[in-house]
């Protein structure tokens, strides 16, 4: 009897253990929230800043919970064997309470399936991959998003080491594939940005060309448009709803109402003035440039997913057309399109809010220039640095520790910093009817 | 008349001011010394630790007055506008060096035809970067070429090779300008490069890259051409040893840096604190060292462990073979009566392993110096700015972080001659019949 209580108790113990683990971290369902701290972890395709900058941005100033604030945490030529090699505790500085992870692309080292295989190579992602959501789920860390690695394309794509151009996109899948059977066991998001790049990149080459590239001019390091693939899949997984704000005019009443961070100024005569502090994301430069995210963006349901900034008008009759200004740029839409709702993110480019995207996205990126830094030369090399100086000035060796704190703060001023630059926008929309 | 002697006065005044202005450095013929404190510098290349290796490794073990204090300055990416963009040599004047050597040029090339803003820059920044040196103590600089780019894999494209060497020349030509005009020993690992890579390639093929398989960072035998150009011009004379064995009186002796531990007729075992440089690998591999070394004079100028042997009975066309650790060979009494460079005959031989275990003690070694170097020395005004910022104290306190990381990277010199143990290894020589 009381084998079975023990029993019982060792079981309940064991239940109870489980129902923890994975309370920690929620699974798919959960999303990013006010409050938060969003660390976004990578390798060498988060070193321009791209996706990284852009999720970060997103954060800032699109999302309606934001500003939600964000540090990139990514190394150069990076693996996840590294990355267990150096630890969690460097990234765990910032107190993140979200994390993102992707991975993969030189976890493989370039070779090709073949190669790879009997290597282990698949074996130690898999359990270095668990081993570091394990880390983060206990200490603190409430959501994972698991990346999978994003794709090359092999007719750019410049192998190294000599090996013929194979299709590494093979390798990179297999990686996919764990990437999303790890996160299904320990209960995180998957972000699926290989599968994504693949898709878009097959699209945009029809379109544009096969001069024009996905996943870089190199083959495997995107320019912005691939970036931009990454940063949607990434937003995607961690719940971003984007929804931007909604702006309602009636025209037979004259009237005009706006929600979510947006704020009507002033109405009159089919022209509103509305005071927005979230802000549509912004696209730039020519679309058949990879250098751009202009000309992208129409291959993946982006702005219908993330970036809804929606224009109703009321009170026309069913055979008229409307003319919306906004900004530089009118364009014409019928009754029905205007009263179902207009996405003016979408249809409008060039519109007020750019500018200051631009100005705060040059921030965004000049802060994850010093984040690299504070990742890869103080904070990752701090231990090493005080066992070099133990030696030779002990207690010099022990006041290094307030070089964590010291470097904490100067983040979080930069942080402070950039929320306080996003200033809301006050921008005019005039709605006129066209007969 | 009054004209003229104003003229010459004013020559006079003017060669003074030039040789005033013209830092004042030893030349290559002074050599290192056991005192020395050699800087290793320059770009990608240098960081690669390839060649740096082989320099701190012949320090260690192949030269005279070795072990010699030897620190790796590399940076990948690194040019003149680089270096002086982040401040110029402040942290590599840290060790104090005394000897300096510089490869830059891959990078100032920007990769593109030479323009005379691209060779200005490079030499106003080389001028600015000797004189620097100058000012704070070094005694010696050896200015390097850059090294050359691979005809073969290059861009994978044999005319931008051809143009980018033709780039390089054009900064090889600076650098020894700079050189000149500057009291410093000038390297031209340019023109050994690319002497060596169309003699290797005609033995191994096109595809058997010098300059690396991307056609910039040289592997290990390309490392070694550029290794021997900086000795070279360090003025190591090459001199390993001499042993001398009298075949009919079994009497045998070891120049300095060798004991003979035992001596009998056709056998004496040795005991050497200096060793010969090693070389390993497949030879028509670029990783290995010892595929490269017959197309330009390591062993006669940097490697000679001399083997001298008399009294060896009958006419000079005897032939005695001469067994050295598991390797042997059959010379004959005359050349054996010359002398027989036992380094360059003998690859797999006593010292290899030791050898080995001493080149790698200095790649860790130099591994933890990129990071001294980049990490600590080099970021450390920014880190203290920043510091200074949210915590006074602290930021003060890192002052004392390159005094005691400096003699942290002094302890792992010193601690490298530890390892360097003498090596025991028996000749044995029989008449071959």
């Amino acid at each position: 009897m009381g084998k079975v209580i023990e029993r019982s108790k060792g079981l309940f113990t064991a239940v109870l253990l489980l129902a923890l683990a994975f309370a920690v971290t929620a699974g798919a369902k959960d999303k990013v929230q006010k409050g938060d701290v969003v660390a976004i972890l990578g390798d060498t395709l988060a070193i321009p800043k791209g996706y990284s900058a852009m999720i970060e941005m997103y954060l800032l100033v699109c999302q309606q919970d934001g500003p939600i604030r964000a540090a990139q945490f990514c190394q150069g030529n990076d693996c996840l064997k590294y990355l267990w090699a150096r630890g969690v505790q460097p990234i765990l500085a910032i107190h993140p309470t979200v994390v993102t992870t992707c991975y993969g692309m030189e976890d493989g080292y370039f070779l090709p399936l073949n190669t790879l295989l009997p290597s282990g190579h698949f074996t130690i992602y898999s359990n270095t991959l668990k081993g570091v959501i394990h880390e983060f789920k206990t200490n603190g860390v409430r959501m994972i998003v698991v990346g999978s690695p994003g794709a090359v394309k092999t007719e750019n794509f410049i192998p190294r080491y000599q090996y013929n151009i194979v299709d590494y996109n093979q390798t990179l899948a297999v990686f996919r594939d764990i990437a999303c059977q790890v996160a299904r066991e320990e209960n995180c998001a998957f972000a699926n940005v290989h599968d994504l790049m693949l898709d878009v990149m097959g699209k945009a080459k029809r379109k544009y060309g096969d001069a024009y590239h996905v996943s870089g001019a190199d083959g495997w390091r995107p320019a912005e448009n691939g970036q931009l693939v990454m940063a949607y899949a990434f937003l995607r997984a961690m719940g971003c709803d984007g929804d931007i704000g909604k702006i309602v005019i009636d025209l037979a009443q004259g009237s005009a109402s706006a929600s979510g961070g947006h704020r009507v100024v002033a109405c009159s005569g089919g022209e509103v003035k509305v005071e927005s502090s979230r802000y549509p994301f912004c696209f730039y430069g020519r679309p058949d440039d990879p250098a751009a995210t202009t000309g992208i963006i129409e291959f993946f349901p982006f702005n219908e997913d993330l970036n809804r900034f929606m224009l109703v008008v009321n009170g026309l009759a069913p055979s008229e057309s409307v003319r919306v200004t906004w900004g530089a740029t009118s364009k014409i839409f019928s009754a029905a399109a205007a009263a179902k709702g207009i996405n003016l993110a979408a249809e409008y480019f060039n519109n007020p809010f750019c500018e200051s995207f631009k100005k705060i996205l040059a921030d965004v990126r000049k802060k994850q220039d010093w984040e690299t830094p504070f990742y890869i030369d103080r904070l990752s090399k701090l231990p090493g640095l005080k066992n070099d100086v133990k030696d030779y000035d002990p207690e010099l060796a022990e006041s290094l520790d307030d070089l964590v704190p010291a470097l904490v703060k100067i983040h979080s001023r930069m942080c402070d910093a950039l929320s306080a630059s996003v200033v809301p926008v006050i921008h005019s929309i005039k709605v006129e009817v066209v007969k | 008349m009054r004209k003229c002697r104003d003229k010459s006065k004013f020559c006079f005044l003017l060669s003074i001011i030039v040789a005033i202005s013209m830092p004042v450095f030893a030349n290559g013929k002074d050599g290192i010394k056991s005192d020395d404190i050699v800087a290793l510098c320059g770009d990608s290349i240098t960081e690669n630790k390839s060649y740096t290796a082989f320099i701190e490794t012949y320090f260690a073990v192949c030269h005279e007055e070795g072990p010699i204090h030897t620190a790796q300055f590399g940076w990948g990416g690194d040019c003149m506008r680089a270096l002086w963009g982040r401040g110029g040599p402040r942290p590599i004047l840290s060790v104090k060096p005394t000897v300096v050597t510089t490869l830059y040029g891959m990078n100032d090339g920007y990769y593109a035809p030479l323009t005379e803003a691209t060779a200005s820059e490079y030499r106003n920044g080389l001028t600015r970067l000797v004189g620097e040196f100058a000012s704070n103590g070094v005694r010696m600089v050896i200015v390097s070429s850059p090294g050359a780019v691979d005809t073969k894999w290059f861009r994978n494209d044999a005319n931008k090779a051809t143009m980018y060497n033709q780039t390089l020349a054009g900064l090889r030509d600076v650098a020894k300008q700079v050189a000149d005009e500057n009291g410093c020993v000038f390297a031209n690992a340019h023109d050994l490069m690319i002497d060596v890579m169309a003699k290797a390639k005609k033995k191994y093929g096109d595809k058997y890259p010098v300059a690396g398989t991307d056609g910039v960072h040289p592997h290990a035998n390309g490392g070694l051409i550029i290794a021997y150009v900086f000795l070279r011009a360090m003025g190591c004379n090459g001199n390993i040893g001499a042993i001398t064995h009298d075949l009919k009186r079994g009497i045998s002796t070891a120049s300095a840096g060798h004991k003979i531990l035992s001596s009998k007729a056709g056998e004496v075992t040795v005991e050497s604190s200096r060793y010969p440089f090693c070389f390993s690998g497949k030879p028509d591999d670029p990783a290995a060292t010892s595929g490269i070394i017959e197309f330009f004079p390591f062993n006669e100028d940097l490697n000679r462990l001399t083997l001298k042997v008399t009294g060896a009975p009958g006419q000079s066309d005897t032939r005695v073979r001469v067994y050295w650790g598991n390797t042997n060979k059959v010379f004959s009494s005359a050349a054996l009566e010359k002398g027989v460079n036992l380094a360059d005959e003998y690859h797999d031989n006593p010292f290899r392993e030791r050898f080995a275990h001493i080149q790698a003690e200095v790649l860790k070694k130099q591994t933890w110096e990129r990071l001294f170097y980049h990490s600590y020395l080099s970021g450390l005004p920014a880190l203290q700015k920043e510091i200074l910022e949210v915590n006074a104290e602290l930021a003060d306190k890192l002052n004392r972080l390159t005094p005691a990381l400096v003699k942290r990277q002094a302890r792992c010199a010193s601690s490298l001659a530890t390892n360097i143990v003498p090596v025991i290894h028996t000749i044995r020589l029989e008449i071959d019949k």
